[in-house]
């Protein structure tokens, strides 16, 4: 009977989970959607008391253009100012502002941009009437502060309302928290109700994996925020949500619904229970402690930077060791698995993304000529035949549209970006046409609702498993994971629709979108084409493996193997998921007057 | 900055688009997997067993369990032979046998798909986990019975009250124990079959009743027409109709004796005189051809169908119940219960139904299937007429095995020829009948496969069971 009535209150928690969880995603999404809208108001809006005069040949001053916070100069039509000249670049120059400083950097190496007569190589603080000089024209940079304040503008209230906006966002977004809190604690303690009374050790375990973890969430949060400057609070918050729900899920899928099998002694049995529970908890306690170590090498130092060359090589040669070496221990077709000793496995191709997605933004930090381009499309290609001679149809699916969403904002080449896409269609017809395995993929997704075959078997069973969940799911615990194959990696969003509902789901996508919008946000504060690259990449390659995975357990895409980032099992995904967080969170903390300073 | 807020906010635009249309895809989707049935195939089979460990029972009318759920697993009958019997009528929860309760029902016992509103009242009441019960009109005992004479036989039996239509009894054999159907082992052949309700036999005698009464509701009908049976001579030269069993044949035969000695050259005769739209329109009103779904489950539509270019000769065939060249003609045993239920009621024969209430989990019954009239089969005088004519093919007929001490009983037996694949001949045994008491209305429809054996005797075995539990108080 207390038995029975520990299980309906599991199955009542379903409800405030579900609400809670949504509310959270959406606290957070409505929070960093308008943070997003108020910034770029901010950038669009011109920088009072400071503008450029422009001065014809005889010295004279004839124009007076406007700065905002990041102005852009040369001949393209969508700089901020369109210059004329033999000698302009499309994109030759940009004057920006950071914390209360104007600087003046080339865009292109080939810029010829001096100051004061003197040519300038990197970033150059401006003074009130500073000359600037672009090939045929001069401009006189004109800082009206110590007037302005004379005649009563208060300029420190410009200069400190970045700083509100980022801490109105922080404290708009503790309410998330407390949403968060809230879910995790009745997911928790539905897990510890569901769980049998004995053996108590396993339930003690749970206990303190499940309580711990979210001590040094909070613990981390406060911490970080305080020591970081522009710790970004909601990605963090993201992070919380959904490696929480990861964790309680993952300890769910270790310790429910197993079968004993029958030769086996029960202390046999406790002893695997106990270590595949600690396979699964290791690397989220292992990924939450590298954070911060992480968020200080990468906000600090130029790591990245320096390491960008050497992924250059990095990225194929893990392509290449894992296709000579690595075995298929999942069944689906694709061996991406390198078997270690001790009955361990790595999945390299999961660390050759994120040296992929550092090389794209060391490429595209400024908009390189035509020539590095080429290369690094060749570069670019030559990964990509590798992923499809592994085949890695997932690593593809989500590289190929995160290159040209970075190649895109960061070089304002439409019609490349359109040849690119065109490219990327035809790797996947011609990956179409060559590999039996893509043929049966698209052949099952296509026959989806008329048939059950042998290729759509599995997102069939993730469909039903997502009707049956309905709007509040079933309940944890009461769901049946053997009943999907792969239901705790690559099918793990089915089975959490069908436990939490089509609304946590829902809450889930929001997550991702949050994610993204923080980095657009921190791309309109972040000054340097490296760091704004790489925050692009990391955030969009969360969004589209999120998007990927989503849609193919729904049956909107094709199904391929890629895993939801911080739920699916999988150590590899697992930590390089945690290392993608910590540059994202890094690379948005980053202070550019102590890189100045360092440089 | 203005190109690349530009940038930003047209990815962005398109992020957005992409997310929007992601929630929209899953719902839609969601949505689309709820109302699609992927057929036996596309079921997920451990999906169901969690879905049924909490399922609600069916009981019996006389609260036995037929299923139930109880430690995580889904239980059927504790009478093995009850569980077998019923097998293909209750289902198993992996839904390998279709048409059953437990695949009907599904959302029902498992208490899914109720409006959202009422799943939120029943789950803060303490209720939300619990499904509702199915109450059949079903008898075990009159079930157990069944199963126990049908055992050793491939074989379907439908026991029912004429008058409300409630199926008491329904047995089918080969037996099968549901665990060898969830577990899919050591199936025998023919076991998944739920003969009773969707077999497919020639009607052999048994469609002399319908003939019977479509020749009384005639218009040139002659209460004192006489045949002389010409015994093994055809009716109609080479081929045609004849008799097998009686080599002198019947003589001058009247329809009573007639049909208490299945004379084929009196109904072939006379089905030549009545003509094929009243034969066909009779069929049709005693049900054949009919949609029937008892419980929600289907049942074989046995169709009565005759060619454009019917002749004598295909006709007097057909009015015997054997369907050659391009007829259509079969019978299952529950449309046989039913010719004799709606001769004993009088003409009026009533829907039969199976699930006569459900029972919520607040413990409120509501009301299933109701008792309503199916159809018409004739006037009241001439279905006393054919009962008398029944009554005496058990009294001093074929049928004498049906008799059941003290009481009157109606009957017709009847025997289907078929082919099987090496050409050999091989016969189906067939009865219909009824009990003639105003306190125990029974009708009886059975076939036994491929046996020449006297049917008629289990039938007289049943009602004398029914007659027992009715007497001691039901």
């Amino acid at each position: 009977m207390f038995t029975d009535l520990l299980d309906y209150l599991a199955y009542l928690g379903r409800y405030p989970a579900a609400i809670f969880f949504l509310a959270a995603a959406l606290i957070l999404f409505f929070r960093a959607a308008s943070s997003l809208r108020v910034r770029f108001q901010h950038q669009s809006t011109p920088v009072k008391g400071f503008f450029l005069i422009a001065s014809d040949e005889s010295g004279e001053r004839v124009q007076s253009f406007p700065l905002f916070h990041t102005s852009s100069l040369g001949r393209a039509l969508s700089s901020d100012i369109c210059l004329n000249g033999r000698y302009i670049l499309r994109h030759h120059a940009q004057i920006y502002l950071f914390n209360r400083r104007w600087y003046i950097s080339r865009v292109s190496a080939d810029a010829d941009v001096r100051v004061n007569g003197r040519k300038i190589a990197g970033k150059h603080l401006l003074k009130h009437e500073d000359r600037i000089l672009l090939p045929g024209c001069e401009f006189t940079f004109i800082d009206e502060r110590s007037s302005a304040e004379e005649i009563g503008v208060d300029f420190e209230a410009t200069w400190t309302r970045e700083q509100e906006l980022f801490d109105e966002d922080a404290r708009g977004s503790r309410g998330a928290w407390f949403c968060f809190s809230f879910f995790y604690f009745l997911i928790y303690a539905q897990l510890l109700l569901l769980l049998p009374g004995e053996p108590a050790s396993l339930k003690m375990m749970v206990a303190s994996f499940g309580g711990s973890y979210y001590i040094l969430l909070f613990l981390f949060g406060q911490i970080w925020s305080r020591l970081f400057d522009h710790f970004d609070l909601h990605i963090y918050y993201v992070l919380a949500l959904l490696s929480g729900l990861g964790l309680i899920f993952q300890m769910r899928l270790s310790l429910l619904n197993r079968t004993k099998p029958v030769d086996w002694s029960m202390d046999r049995w406790l002893r695997f229970l106990q270590s595949d529970l600690i396979k699964v908890v290791i690397f989220y306690f292992v990924g939450l402690a590298l954070l911060p170590l992480l968020i200080s090498l990468i906000s600090r130092t130029h790591f990245l930077e320096k390491m960008a060359p050497l992924c250059v090589v990095l990225t194929p040669a893990l392509y290449l060791v894992t296709r000579f070496l690595g075995s298929d221990t999942a069944g689906t077709g694709a061996r991406l698995w390198l078997i270690l000793p001790g009955g361990f496995s790595l999945q390299l191709t999961e660390f050759a993304k994120i040296s992929y997605l550092i090389v794209l933004a060391w490429f595209f930090m400024i908009r390189p000529p035509l020539r590095h381009q080429w290369l690094f499309a060749l570069w670019a290609g030559i990964n990509f035949m590798l992923m499809l001679w592994m085949p890695d149809l997932g690593s593809m699916m989500l590289l190929l549209p995160v290159t040209l969403l970075v190649f895109t904002v960061m070089t304002s080449e439409y019609i490349k970006t359109a040849i690119i896409l065109s490219g990327g269609i035809g790797i996947f017809a011609l990956a179409y046409r060559i590999l039996p395995y893509v043929r049966s993929r698209i052949h099952g997704w296509l026959t989806l609702w008329t048939e059950v075959n042998a290729q759509n078997d599995q997102i069939i069973r993730g469909l039903q498993a997502m009707a049956q969940g309905g709007l509040f799911g079933l309940g944890l615990g009461r769901a049946e994971p053997r009943a999907i194959p792969l239901a705790s990696s690559d099918m793990i969003f089915s089975f959490l629709c069908e436990e939490l509902g089509l609304l946590s789901g829902i809450a889930l996508v929001m997550a991702f979108v949050v994610i993204w919008l923080r980095a657009a946000y921190a791309v309109t504060r972040i000054r340097d084409g490296f760091s704004c690259g790489l925050i692009l990449a990391v955030s969009s390659a969360f969004f589209v493996e999120a998007a990927v995975v989503i849609g193919g357990c729904s049956g909107l895409i094709p199904l391929t193997g890629a895993t939801l980032p911080f739920i699916s099992r999988g150590g590899s995904s697992m930590m390089s998921k945690w290392i993608l967080a910590g540059i994202l969170l890094g690379l948005g903390n980053r202070r550019e007057e102590e890189r100045y300073k360092s440089q | 900055m203005k190109q690349l807020l530009r940038n930003l906010r047209m990815i962005l635009i398109a992020f957005l688009v992409l997310s929007l249309a992601l929630i929209v895809g899953i719902i839609i989707q969601q949505q689309k997997s709820q109302k699609m049935n992927w057929g036996h195939a596309g079921e997920n089979k451990l999906a169901l067993k969690g879905r049924y460990s909490e399922a609600a029972s069916i009981f019996t009318r006389d609260g036995i369990a037929l299923a139930e759920s109880h430690g995580g697993e889904r239980h059927y009958a504790e009478d093995p032979l009850l569980a077998s019997s019923l097998l293909t009528l209750v289902g198993d929860y992996t839904h390998n046998i279709g048409n059953t309760l437990e695949e009907r029902y599904e959302n029902v016992l498992t208490g899914q798909g109720r409006p959202f509103w009422q799943q939120i009242v029943y789950d803060f009441t303490g209720r939300g986990m619990r499904g509702s019960a199915l109450h059949l009109s079903l008898d075990s005992r009159l079930c157990r019975k069944a199963a126990e004479l049908l055992q050793g036989h491939k074989a379907g039996l439908v026991l029912m009250d004429y008058r409300s239509g409630d199926l008491l009894a329904v047995a089918n054999s080969p037996l099968l124990d549901p665990q060898n159907v969830i577990l899919w082992k050591d199936i025998p052949d023919g076991a998944l079959f739920n003969k009773a309700f969707l077999g497919k036999y020639p009607p052999g005698s048994t469609f002399k009743i319908i003939t019977d009464a479509a020749w009384l509701a005639a218009p040139d009908y002659d209460p004192n027409l006489t045949v002389q049976c010409k015994g093994r001579e055809a009716l109609l030269g080479p081929g045609s109709v004849n008799e097998d069993r009686a080599d002198a044949g019947h003589g001058l035969i009247g329809r009573e004796a007639a049909l208490a000695h299945s004379c084929n050259h009196f109904f072939g005769t006379v089905g030549i005189r009545v003509g094929a739209p009243a034969l066909l329109n009779k069929a049709r009103a005693f049900g054949l051809g009919k949609e029937l779904a008892p419980g929600g489950l289907n049942c074989a539509s046995n169709e009565a169908v005759l060619p454009d270019n019917t002749d004598d000769y295909l006709l007097s065939w057909f009015a015997i119940g054997q369907a050659i060249e391009n007829t259509e003609l079969s019978i299952s045993p529950i449309r046989l219960a039913m010719l004799s239920a709606a001769v004993a009621n009088g003409g009026e024969l009533m829907r039969p139904r199976l699930v006569l209430e459900t029972e919520d989990a607040n413990g409120q019954r509501h009301k299933a299937e109701q008792s309503e009239l199916f159809s018409r089969t004739g006037s009241a005088a001439e279905m006393a007429v054919l009962r008398s004519d029944m009554i005496v093919s058990v009294s001093s007929g074929f049928a004498r095995s049906a008799q059941v001490q003290g009481e009157v009983v109606g009957g017709k037996t009847g025997t289907a020829q078929f082919q099987s694949p090496d050409g050999s001949v091989h016969s189906h045994a067939l009865f219909t009948g009824f009990m003639q008491n105003e306190n125990i209305p029974l009708a009886i429809g059975v076939v036994i496969e491929d046996e020449m054996i006297d049917i008629s005797a289990l039938a007289g075995q049943i009602f004398a069971t029914a007659e027992g539990i009715y007497r001691s108080g039901r």
